[in-house]
């Protein structure tokens, strides 16, 4: 089956949506980034993980209220899709079945 | 609140604008909110001067495909926008407007035409000129040699593109890539510049005729009327001659085996015609009306016999290379190969010399590089064309400022047609398909235009071109990039602008203030930019004009107004010389004659080099001499400044000792000081350990014999009598000339029965030397008058809208009492602002320009301030003039007819 993979920015990004719920939204995810990875990001970069990850259909977006600090502008908010959470979900089964035989190497069976 | 104290920090502002103008519109709202809040929260932590680095480190940072990428239309653009139907109605939508929109369509294509009239006339003139050597079979296998001299005494090398006679031969016979080669040589800086024929009881002058290797006609292609081009050089005393003087001659271009009588500077000659040529295949450099063989007598014999491989660089040298061959490599060998042949040589005369070759293809463009070659420079060239691209430019803004300024009347059809679907591209290719009609217009004009005033064009640039539109494909090709070009340059601003007005607000009424804003600027540029081209053009005008001046009126240290030439070359005249010269001074009108061997404006063609008592031939001055008498101090009115004049009993027929008068430089060459100079006695060694002494009688001021863009050179004249110089200048007082002119011909006539009678002005002969400075100055000031008046066009245009748009402000101002002339000024402020302007801006451009031109003359002017004012008070007047046409007319219009319908 062909299916999309993801580059680790774009995990990262798609997980801190996810835990957000609902309330993600470009300078929200910048600096919480910012605060759980210490890396030094720019708005630049997070916005287009944002788009590729939802030309990829694992995000969906609409837009908020607007904000006096934003100058009145809205604000776009995102959410994972149903895709989304399959494919995280299926990247974290693969890295834990992966860190198990990388812990218990013995209970390998094709060893 | 704190906030209400000090103003809330804002991003900066350009950072912002760039971002709005790079950013995709569906990404905008969100990118740039997110960046305030970013800002916002960044002031917090680390300050608004920070905040604001970031802000402008983060905006750069967007500048990514991903940000800048436009989200495709939901509306398709229409596939029908080059659909032959829709082709069709724009150009029915393009007619409608210009008939409802007379006054416009006027000025605009007026503008056109005359903008595509210059324009075409300098593309064919260039083309014409860089057609030259390109029509022989193996032009790009035909080169020239070209010669490099070094003296020690001189810094800088002397480049010309002549050589020395034996070396074109020596190269044939050494090197097995030159497939054939000739030898040119043009008699007429020789003082040969006319050539007497005779044929029957037909007698006149033709002027130009080359000396030519027999191969010449395997080298060159040439389209033969009559005889064979390989055998017709062949026998000695044979001459091939051009279609039109076959025709002068005989009447007929079947000339073959007919015989004629020609005369150079000595002795007559008999020749057989064995051809009959035309430049139908094509113009080349080597133009002259006939050629003879070297194998004849005269120059012919003298440059077969000739053996030096320094001196004597007279003659035009040209190779024709196998195919194949690897020219730069050839060049590279002739180093080796002028020191095998001709090292001792050069070693004895102390001096240097280099051999290169120049691709025959480019020999009529290049003509300013090397001296003894006639032609066109290629810098000359590109100028015409830089011009040619200005004026059609200025008339193109004529087109975009016109239709945006009235964008307002099309507004509303813009919207409709927006409103029943029309996608931007086909209304852009509404407006493009306007301004191609307004163009081939435009050039339908201009094209039989430029038929019809090629002779006066032709003049101006002393060309001889012709409109072949049946036969050349290329001007086709010409004239139809003309007219894309044009149409697309004018055209794309005003489809562009008018194509992006947004229907709704235009079904509003409201007028996007922002974007017409913006309009009304750039059409301020634009007026700029067209009062820019041509101010410049005035000023350069004005500086041409007054260095042409200068050059022909500067004090040239002799008299040349009211100076009569009579040059006298038929065979058994100069015995005759000496009485027609007492004839003549016998005359009332005459006050004195002279006779001289190359008068002043002419090529001397003698030279000498000399050294002073001490010295040796090492450190010896060339010098240039002619032969005169003891009447040129007179004639000329030629100041003494040291010594005395000549008397009849200096004549001395031994060549090695003679008295002569020298000018200022060449005392200041030789380090001579004027006292000492007197009585002095110049040396030169010849060959056979003979010596030439001069003795210096007198020190005459210094004169310009050539152009005034070279310095004056040594010069010095020795003492003849009257047979031996045939160029008889008299010094005339009359107010009659064609009465003085008949006495003098019926003198002629008794004595030289043989020869048509020729005479000259000094001060004509002397303007010639200028031909080229007179015909730029022509050129550009005809340009600078079409500029100027194409550039009036548009402002008028513009004026006139203007007025129209404020005709109710007009008529407030009337009622309430403003008077004609205060309105008037009102309306022309506008625009004579903008003419300021752009003089200012223009000013340094031009003195830039002009200096540039300048420096090429050892004689030059200075660039004045009042140039530039008066410059620009020419722009501002013709400007003010053409608005002021409008603005009075509309103050003195009725206020009530502008007030009442409302």
């Amino acid at each position: 089956m062909k299916r999309t993979y993801l580059g680790e920015f774009e995990e990262l990004v798609l997980l801190t949506v996810a835990v957000l719920e609902g309330q993600a939204y470009g300078v929200v995810l910048l600096h919480e980034l910012v605060a759980q990875t210490g890396r030094s990001l720019r708005l630049n970069q997070v916005h287009s993980a944002l788009q590729r990850l939802e030309d990829k259909g694992m995000l969906s977006s609409e837009m908020g209220e607007p904000t006096a600090e934003r100058g009145g502008r809205r604000k776009r908010l995102f959410k994972v899709t149903a895709f989304g959470i399959r494919t995280l979900e299926e990247i974290q089964e693969i890295r834990s079945s992966l860190w198990n035989r990388f812990t218990n190497p013995k209970t390998d069976p094709s060893l | 609140m704190s906030r209400l104290e000090q103003p809330t920090p804002q991003p900066p502002r350009w950072a912002d604008r760039l971002l709005e103008w790079f950013c995709a519109p569906h990404l905008l709202e969100n990118v740039q909110g997110d960046l305030h809040e970013e800002f916002f929260y960044q002031v917090e932590q680390i300050g608004v001067q920070k905040a604001k680095f970031q802000y402008i480190l983060e905006v750069l940072g967007f500048i990514k495909p991903f940000a800048i990428k436009r989200k495709p239309s939901p509306y398709p653009s229409s596939t029908t926008t080059f659909h032959p139907t829709m082709i069709r109605n724009y150009f029915n939508i393009a007619i409608r407007n210009l008939a409802k929109n007379r006054l416009y369509a006027a000025l605009n294509i007026f503008g056109l035409t005359i903008g595509t009239l210059c324009c075409l006339y300098i593309l064919l003139y260039v083309q014409d000129e860089r057609s030259y050597d390109k029509h022989h079979t193996a032009a790009e296998r035909l080169y020239r040699v070209t010669t490099e001299l070094n003296f020690p005494d001189t810094k800088d090398p002397h480049r010309m593109s002549t050589c020395s006679p034996p070396i074109v031969p020596a190269m044939q016979a050494e090197f097995p890539e030159v497939e054939s080669s000739t030898r040119v040589v043009d008699p007429a800086p020789f003082g040969v510049d006319r050539y007497l024929f005779k044929v029957g009881d037909k007698v006149f002058y033709q002027n130009t005729g080359y000396v030519v290797d027999s191969a010449f006609f395997q080298t060159f292609d040439y389209h033969f009327l009559a005889g064979n081009p390989k055998k017709a050089l062949n026998a000695p005393q044979s001459m091939v001659i051009s279609e039109a003087l076959a025709i002068k001659l005989f009447n007929t271009t079947d000339a073959l085996n007919k015989t004629l009588k020609v005369t150079g500077q000595v002795e007559e000659e008999t020749y057989r015609v064995t051809g009959v040529f035309n430049n139908s295949l094509g113009k080349s450099h080597l133009m002259p009306d006939f050629f003879t063989p070297m194998n004849s007598r005269g120059i012919g014999e003298y440059v077969r016999s000739d053996n030096s491989w320094a001196g004597n660089n007279f003659l035009f040298g040209y190779l024709k290379f196998k195919p194949g061959t690897d020219v730069q490599a050839f060049e590279a060998k002739l180093a080796a190969f002028i020191e095998r042949n001709g090292g001792d040589q050069l070693r004895q005369m102390k001096m240097q010399k280099k051999l290169f070759l120049q691709p025959v293809r480019a020999i009529h463009t290049s003509a300013e590089d090397l001296a003894m070659s006639k032609g066109t420079s290629e810098r000359f060239l590109n100028m015409l064309l830089l011009i040619a691209g200005f004026i059609q430019l200025v008339a193109c803004i004529n087109f975009m400022n016109l239709s945006t300024a009235r964008s307002t009347r099309r507004a509303k059809e813009v919207g409709v047609r927006k409103a029943v679907g029309a996608g931007r591209s086909s209304l852009m290719g509404q407006f493009l398909s306007e301004s191609m009609l307004m163009t081939l217009i435009a050039v339908g004009l201009a094209v039989p235009l430029v038929w019809l005033l090629l002779p006066l064009l032709n003049q101006i640039t002393g060309a001889s071109l012709s409109l072949q539109l049946t036969q050349d494909w290329s001007t086709w090709g010409i004239i139809v990039s003309l007219v894309l070009l044009t149409g697309v340059i004018a055209g794309s601003y005003p489809a562009f602008y008018l194509s992006s007005f947004n229907p709704l607000s235009i079904f509003r009424g409201m007028r996007d203030t922002k974007t017409s804003r913006g309009a009304i600027n750039f059409r301020k540029v634009l007026v700029v930019s067209q009062f820019v081209i041509s101010s410049v053009l005035i000023i350069g005008a004005v500086v041409i004009q007054r260095q042409l001046n200068y050059l022909l009126k500067e004090d040239m240290g002799f008299e040349k107004n009211q100076k009569v030439i009579f040059p006298i070359r038929a065979e058994g005249s100069r015995p005759q010389i000496g009485s027609f010269r007492n004839q003549l001074r016998a005359l009332p009108e005459v006050n004195n004659v002279s006779g001289m061997t190359a008068y002043p404006g002419r090529f001397v063609p003698n030279d000498i080099s000399m050294y002073k008592e001490g010295e040796s031939m090492n450190s010896a001055t060339v010098i240039r001499f002619a032969f005169t008498d003891e009447h040129f101090v007179n004639t000329l009115k030629v100041k003494l400044l040291a010594g005395r004049n000549f008397t009849p009993q200096d004549t001395s027929s031994d060549f090695s000792k003679a008295k002569v008068l020298v000018n200022q430089t060449v005392l200041k060459t030789m380090n001579i000081s004027q006292e000492e100079a007197i009585g002095m006695v110049l040396r030169s060694d010849r060959e056979g350990g003979e010596q030439i002494q001069y003795t210096i009688i007198g020190v005459f001021q210094d004169i310009n014999f050539e152009r005034m863009s070279e310095e004056i050179k040594p010069y010095m004249v020795r003492i003849a009598s009257p047979q031996d110089l045939p160029q008889v200048i008299a010094d005339v007082t009359t107010q009659d000339y064609p009465a003085f002119v008949q006495k003098a011909q019926k003198i002629w006539t008794e004595l030289f029965p043989g020869a048509p009678f020729e005479y000259l002005f000094l001060d004509q002969e002397v303007a010639q030397l200028y031909q080229a400075e007179q015909t730029f100055s022509d050129i550009i000031g005809t340009f600078t008058l079409v500029a100027i008046f194409i550039s009036c066009l548009g402002l008028f245009g513009l004026s006139v809208f203007a007025a129209e748009q404020r005709m109710k402000e007009i008529g407030i101002r009337k009622v309430l009492g403003a008077s004609v002339g205060s309105l008037t000024g009102l309306l022309a402020k506008d625009f004579v602002i903008l003419v300021v302007l752009s003089i200012c801006i223009a000013s340094p451009i031009a003195w830039y320009l002009m200096n540039l031109w300048l420096k090429d003359f050892a004689y030059r002017i200075q660039i004045e301030w009042w140039i530039f004012v008066l410059a620009g008070g020419i722009a501002v007047m013709v400007a003010f003039l053409t608005v002021s046409f409008q603005s009075v007319r509309s103050a003195l219009a009725n206020p009530v007819k502008s007030l009442r319908s409302e």
